[in-house]
């Protein structure tokens, strides 16, 4: 795992991964501290890195539910929802065109 | 001959790592062998491989050919029917035109009684039956008239005079091509509409990022590893939804037991070495599922002269088992001495980098890696032997296996992979042999024909660092009746 951490590949991991590791790197930046002794520069960098990727990915997860989501109530609108819509489409281009 | 001696069962069980690529007739000669000797074992080897197959074709196979060696016990017949009747329609009726082609005198009544049930059994759970109509609607049409079953009024309408009921998946897959985009991908992902058939009604319109979304979450997991190079050019590495959608269904493939065989095919056509990068990731966490295999392994690999191919193939056989084990593996490549290096959670990029100054030259002393072991007091349980076999240097393996044996109390398994044979020498002694003649027992994959590294993991797989424990796993595995299939 130490070396999964100082060799960080991210494309490799899941976010699962990400998180597991983040612990692990966690913990070692507090015993470090705990014990005084230096914090390792890579330590600090895969931190970072790691924050900034399982950061990353929730982002992008939110963005695909959210997209997923608006599909779907799309494909669900009724004849009525659908026809409002058009209708205010229609609306909106025959103003823009006055 | 089967021999006590379980050896004919590891090349049944090795036959299966094979891919045969659609040529179902190769499963044949071993195959109906092993159906005659034992009906038994092969019963419970296509139950075993029912469930952890790596190679669809053995699927659709083996189960016919235990019913083309004559009249067998029912409970094996009723396994190798209902086992074909697990097949989606389009590989049942790759089944059923295999037994017409190879014969199967004793049981043609019983496969169409088993053809009537597959059919009737959806017909009376509509939503089996229409997602079968959905994804395979040229098979399961062929395989009501090929049997001359009567379908039910539904189905006949759907299937055969093309009608689209309303508000119906048929209708809406017809639809797709006229709605917008997002509505599109709204309805494939709400009405779970397959992959290859949404791909089929959207035409072009596929490649905009709106669908290609909902195609992700569609995909099984064969299907987005075989497209992995599709999906690089449509975007979705720079897409934050795509790229989210990607992960999403990578994790999912980690989780099935589909063939690890295509993410290694996968991994090496895309040129993005971050997709690259993911695949190889997925192919870890498949390879992990697919084979628990206990102990501490030790991998010797011939680095004597002309085995070049054996470093190469000895690293990959180090790294697999690295993924798959949950102890220590030690790769130790030799020629007249030992060089060892620790594979223990080392990849395959990563053992090549620690490798890479490995050549091949020099005698062969197979034995001297385990000697290197036994002197370190390393314990292990079992051992792969990537080599020609031809040993011409002391020590003998076998000589030093009998001192481990003795001083461990135990035999742990030995695997041999043969590499196709350097130049020979007159004090050359084959390890088979040697193995043969001290009585000790040695199961050996026969790489001679060339190392088909796809099919690796699965021969990787089906080690063990208890000589019958995978024979016992195939015995354990129960069989399948119709009756569970159909319920």
């Amino acid at each position: 795992m130490i070396a999964k951490l100082k060799n960080l590949d991210l494309e490799r991991m899941d976010l699962d991964d990400a998180v597991e590791l983040l612990t692990l790197a966690n913990s070692l930046r507090i015993t470090y501290d705990a014990e005084q002794v230096e914090v390792p520069e890579w330590l600090d960098t895969s931190v970072r890195e790691l924050k900034r990727e399982i950061r990353t990915r929730q982002q992008d997860s939110r963005e695909r539910r959210l997209k997923e989501l608006k599909a779907r109530r799309e494909a669900l609108a009724t004849t009525e929802e659908k026809r409002s819509k058009i209708d205010r489409e229609i609306e909106e281009l025959e103003k823009a065109m006055q | 001959m089967i021999s006590e001696r379980g050896l004919t069962k590891n090349q049944i069980i090795q036959e299966l790592t094979r891919s045969p690529h659609g040529k179902l007739d190769e499963y044949v000669p071993v195959g109906q062998t092993a159906q005659t000797e034992e009906p038994e074992f092969f019963a419970h080897l296509i139950s075993w491989n029912g469930i952890r197959g790596q190679v669809r074709d053995a699927r659709v196979a083996l189960p016919v050919i235990a019913l083309s060696c004559g009249k067998t016990h029912s409970e094996f017949s009723e396994n190798a029917l209902a086992h074909m009747c697990t097949l989606d329609p389009r590989n049942f009726l790759r089944s059923l035109r295999f037994a017409r082609e190879l014969k199967t005198p004793e049981y043609g009544k019983s496969i169409r009684r088993a053809v009537e049930q597959y059919l009737w059994a959806r017909e009376t759970n509509y939503k089996w039956w229409e997602k079968a109509a959905v994804q395979h609607r040229s098979s399961m049409k062929e395989l009501y008239a090929l049997y001359h079953v009567k379908p039910a009024p539904f189905a006949n309408a759907i299937l055969f005079l093309g009608t689209r009921p309303k508000n119906s998946v048929f209708e809406a897959i017809a639809e797709l091509k006229n709605m917008s985009a997002i509505e599109a991908a709204g309805t494939i992902l709400e009405r779970k509409i397959p992959f290859l058939i949404a791909i089929g009604a959207l035409g072009k319109r596929a490649r905009e990022s709106d669908l290609v979304l909902a195609l992700i979450e569609r995909m099984s997991p064969t299907e987005l590893v075989t497209n992995m190079k599709r999906l690089e050019k449509l975007g979705v590495k720079s897409n934050p939804a795509l790229r989210s959608a990607l992960e999403q269904s990578l994790k999912k493939a980690a989780k099935s037991n589909e063939n690890i065989l295509k993410t290694t095919v996968a991994a090496e056509a895309v040129e993005d070495d971050a997709i690259r990068s993911k695949l190889q990731g997925l192919q870890e966490k498949q390879m992990q599922r697919a084979a628990g295999i206990d102990g501490n392994w030790l991998v010797l690999g011939d680095k004597s002269g002309s085995m070049q191919k054996c470093i190469e193939t000895s690293r990959h056989v180090a790294a697999m088992l690295a993924k798959m084990v949950r102890g220590q593996v030690h790769l130790i490549f030799f020629d007249i001495a030992p060089r060892h290096v620790d594979a223990t959670g080392k990849t395959y990029e990563q053992l090549l980098e620690m490798t890479k100054h490995v050549t091949a030259g020099g005698g062969t002393s197979i034995g001297c890696g385990l000697e290197w072991a036994l002197e370190r007091g390393i314990e292990i349980d079992g051992i792969a032997i990537v080599s020609d076999a031809a040993e011409n240097n002391l020590p003998l393996f076998v000589n030093v296996y009998q001192f481990y044996s003795r001083k461990y109390d135990k035999q742990v398994p030995v695997y041999l992979y043969r590499m196709e044979p350097g130049t020979r020498a007159l004090q050359d002694r084959d390890l088979a042999e040697t193995m043969r003649l001290a009585k000790f027992d040695m199961q050996e994959f026969d790489l001679r024909g060339g190392v088909d590294y796809y099919s690796m993991p699965n021969i990787v797989a089906t080690m063990r660092s208890n000589r019958y424990s995978l024979v016992d796993e195939i015995m354990a595995t129960p069989l399948l009746t119709l009756d569970k299939v159909f319920k």
